[in-house]
Parts: structure tokens; sequence; C-alpha cells
């Protein structure tokens, strides 16, 4: 595993803040391919997640100015952005996915991309299996599915309290795993 | 405040992945400020959240690499500044039509008014952008201020030699009373914040003590300004073993008024 980003030189953050190619290059080679994972599990189809990666990319370009190191990792950053541009994909697309019957983490990824599928995937899909069903729900929906709390809270008739609270006891159960 | 608890309830996670409404956030970020404790488990669930992404990453195809850095190369650095193109056809009249003659003096002179209004207009965005410019530099100045004295107490808090005190309300004293002690053994420094205590009658005054081998030592008056305020330094006193503060009357007294203890906290 490549070393976290809150490790991250703050020279190296300058250096992306002067729109340095090769910095950028480096950035994409490091993250593209945690983000791209998210952006084809929230949109499950491989032309459309390439693209809104690609313009996920654009717009941390653009908008390296306004990170902030105080608040957050530059990993979390660069997923909110592109989080924040799937749900706008599959709004305008109107292509949201039903909640029911989605098993993204280990479903979609074994039909359609065996071939680029990386070796750390058999681990992800060992440790999700060994979630509790409520709490994988939650990872598969909160983190990687494309929905806002919100809306989670609406179509799985749950108050939003008890949707964060279980995101939190999904997220604190795979920490575990991670911390072995 | 109840740190745990805000921990428990899930909204940093939430914060973590962006899922917060603007409010939430700037809460998140003040809280994580504020308290060490969840600064810290911030810093682990971003980073869990990190982990959770490397381990289901799938590599795209090396062809949106290439199409990303070309895009890339069209992007403006900065703003592209818009030329006023300005319309030169009346070189080609004819001098034997009269007729357009007219017509053609006629729309050189609009032409001319136009271009003077022009003028003016680009004048009155000189001086009001020069106007912006100066506040766009006042603000981003108190905003620099404000960031080195942040960062000042976030080094602090992220220095391991702090220890945090909660002085917490007393028997008799309103729950809610509370006051915040950091201090620091090696750097000799001690701050407090005071989170909510009752406002004093004008002719009393709270003072701070510290509890050193079982004594009490007075660090001075707080400013009735400093309530509900942020952080503020005190008298440092080797060894504390306890923090409390107590209601007196103006100017302080030597000993402390044991019923008129409204919070205290022990190291």
């Amino acid at each position: 595993m490549l070393k976290p980003s809150s490790h991250i030189e703050e020279s190296f953050v300058l250096e992306l803040k002067a729109r340095s190619e090769a910095a950028f290059g480096k950035l994409y080679d490091n993250y593209s391919g945690a983000l791209y994972g998210i952006l084809f599990r929230m949109i499950g189809k491989e032309e459309i997640a390439q693209d809104a990666l690609q313009e996920s990319f654009v717009k941390i370009w653009k908008n390296i100015d306004s990170y902030d190191r105080s608040k957050g990792t530059l990993f979390t950053w660069m997923l909110n952005i592109s989080r924040n541009h799937a749900i706008d994909v599959l709004r305008s697309k109107n292509m949201r996915q039903k909640i029911q019957n989605i098993d993204k983490i280990v479903g979609v990824v074994n039909k359609q991309m065996s071939t680029s599928m990386n070796t750390d995937f058999l681990l992800v899909k060992e440790l999700v299996e060994k979630l509790k069903p409520e709490h994988k729900q939650m990872i598969e929906l909160a983190f990687f599915g494309g929905f806002t709390q919100e809306e989670l809270a609406q179509e799985l008739n749950m108050p939003l309290g008890t949707i964060k609270t279980r995101a939190r006891a999904a997220l604190t159960e795979l920490r575990k795993y991670f911390d072995k | 405040m109840d740190v745990k608890e805000y921990i428990a309830s899930g909204i940093l996670e939430s914060y973590s992945i962006g899922a917060v409404s603007p409010q939430e956030k700037q809460e998140v970020e003040c809280m994580s400020h504020i308290y060490p404790e969840i600064r810290i488990e911030l810093d682990k669930i971003m980073l869990s959240i990190e982990q959770l992404a490397e381990v289901q990453k799938i590599i795209p195809s090396p062809e949106v690499k290439n199409k990303l850095f070309n895009e890339l190369k069209n992007q403006p650095s900065t703003a592209k500044i818009v030329s006023i193109k300005q319309k030169n056809n009346y070189a080609s009249f004819n001098r034997l039509l009269a007729a357009a003659c007219v017509v053609l003096a006629i729309s050189m002179v609009t032409f001319y008014f136009y271009q003077a209004s022009i003028e003016v207009d680009l004048n009155k965005q000189l001086e009001f952008s020069k106007d912006q410019n100066l506040q766009n530099k006042q603000v981003i100045e108190s905003y620099r201020q404000q960031n080195i004295a942040m960062i000042d107490e976030l080094t602090m808090f992220r220095d391991p030699n702090f220890k945090t005190v909660f002085l917490k309300g007393t028997n008799n004293k309103p729950e809610s009373s509370l006051a915040i002690v950091c201090c620091n053994g090696v750097s000799k420094q001690t701050v407090i914040a005071i989170k909510d205590l009752p406002e004093p009658d004008s002719d009393k005054e709270y003072q701070l003590w510290a509890i050193v081998d079982g004594k009490p030592i007075s660090l001075g008056m707080i400013p009735v300004d400093s309530i509900s305020k942020g952080f503020f330094p005190v008298k440092n006193v080797e060894n504390p073993q306890a923090f409390a503060i107590t209601l007196e009357k103006k100017g302080g007294v030597a000993k402390p008024t044991m019923e008129e203890m409204y919070v205290m906290g022990e190291i």
C-alpha cells in the first residue's frame, strides 16, 4: 500500500498549487486507482466512470488552491470532489440505481472488470464478507453508493442519525481489520 | 459538550466523505480545532477511508491519463483577458455616394459617443475594482491574522506535552459551567478558555486557582469580557494537580472562598 496522503509533504502541495504537471502526474498515478474504484462502483458503467474520473481530476486541478491541509487529507479532499461529481453525473443522466440488490464492492466488479482487478481486491472482498449485513450495506451505500445521506435515510426509511451512526459503526468495524 | 457523544454520532465520518451540510462542515472544523480528541479521531477516520479506498482500487485505462493531460494543457491558468474589438468598417466608404456619407457621418458621431461612454464606464469600473481590491486585501489580511492565531493554537493542541483539563460545575453551582485549561509542563505555558460561567455582579470577579501540593495558588483574575471567548494565557505554575475558579470580591483574595467555587477539574 502506498503511503497515506496525510504524510504528503507541504512542498508537494505547493507544487500542485503552482500547477506543476510533474506533480500532478504523480498525484494521478498514486490516487487515480482508488478514486476510479469508487467512481466505478458509484456509476457502474466503465465509459461514464472514466469520463467522470477525468472530469474529477480537471476539477482537482482547477480547485487545488482551495485545498487546506489543516482541514483534512489531500485524499479525502479529492474523494469529496469525485463523489460530488459522480452524484451530479448520476442525477443528470437519470441513472440512479435501485437500493435493492446492490452489491457494489463484490458484485459489479466481478462481472465486468475481471482483467483490471488488483490483488488487493481479494482482501477487500474478504473484509467486507466478514462484516455484519447492515454494516456491509452501510459501507456500500454510504461510502460507495451514489446517494447522499439524506436520500439514504429516506429510501431506507431510517432517521438520518441512524444512518450516520451505522456508517460510523461500519467503518469502525473495518478499521479493526486495517489496524491488524 | 460531550466529546465522546459527538464522535459517536458519526458526523466525523460524514464530514470525511463530504456528506454534511455547510453548517455541519463548519461545526466539525471548529470542534476538531478546539478538541484534540476530535482531531485525532478525524485523522484516523480519514486514514481508514483512504485505506478502504486503496484496497478497492481499480486501475483505469491509460487512455484516461493521456486525455486528462491533453485537456489540462487547454485549461487557462488565469482568466482570459477579453479584448474589446473596435469596428473599423468606415474606411471603405465611397465618396460618390453622398447619401451614404450622411449615414456614415451619423454613425461616426454615434460611434464616438458610444466609445466615450465606454471609456467612462471603464473608468468607473476601474475605480470600483480598485476599491474592491483594497477591501479584498483587508479581508485577506484579517484572515491571515486569524490563521496565524489558529495555527498557533493548533500547534499547541497537537503538542503531546499539553494536558487538557476540563473544569466542570461543582455541586451547588450551575451544571453547565465549564472552563478548559491547557498546560504544558515543558514549555511552561498555561492557557484557559471560559466556555460558560454566569455573569458576575459588578462588584465581583472570578479568580483562577491552581492546586499545588494540596495548596491553592492564585493564577489571577479572569476578565469578564473573556467569558465564552477563545483561549488566553494565564500565569504558569509547576506541577499543578488541579484547577478551580471561585467568585470573589473585585481584585481577588489571598485564599479561595470554598462555597463560591464554580468549577474545578483535576489533572
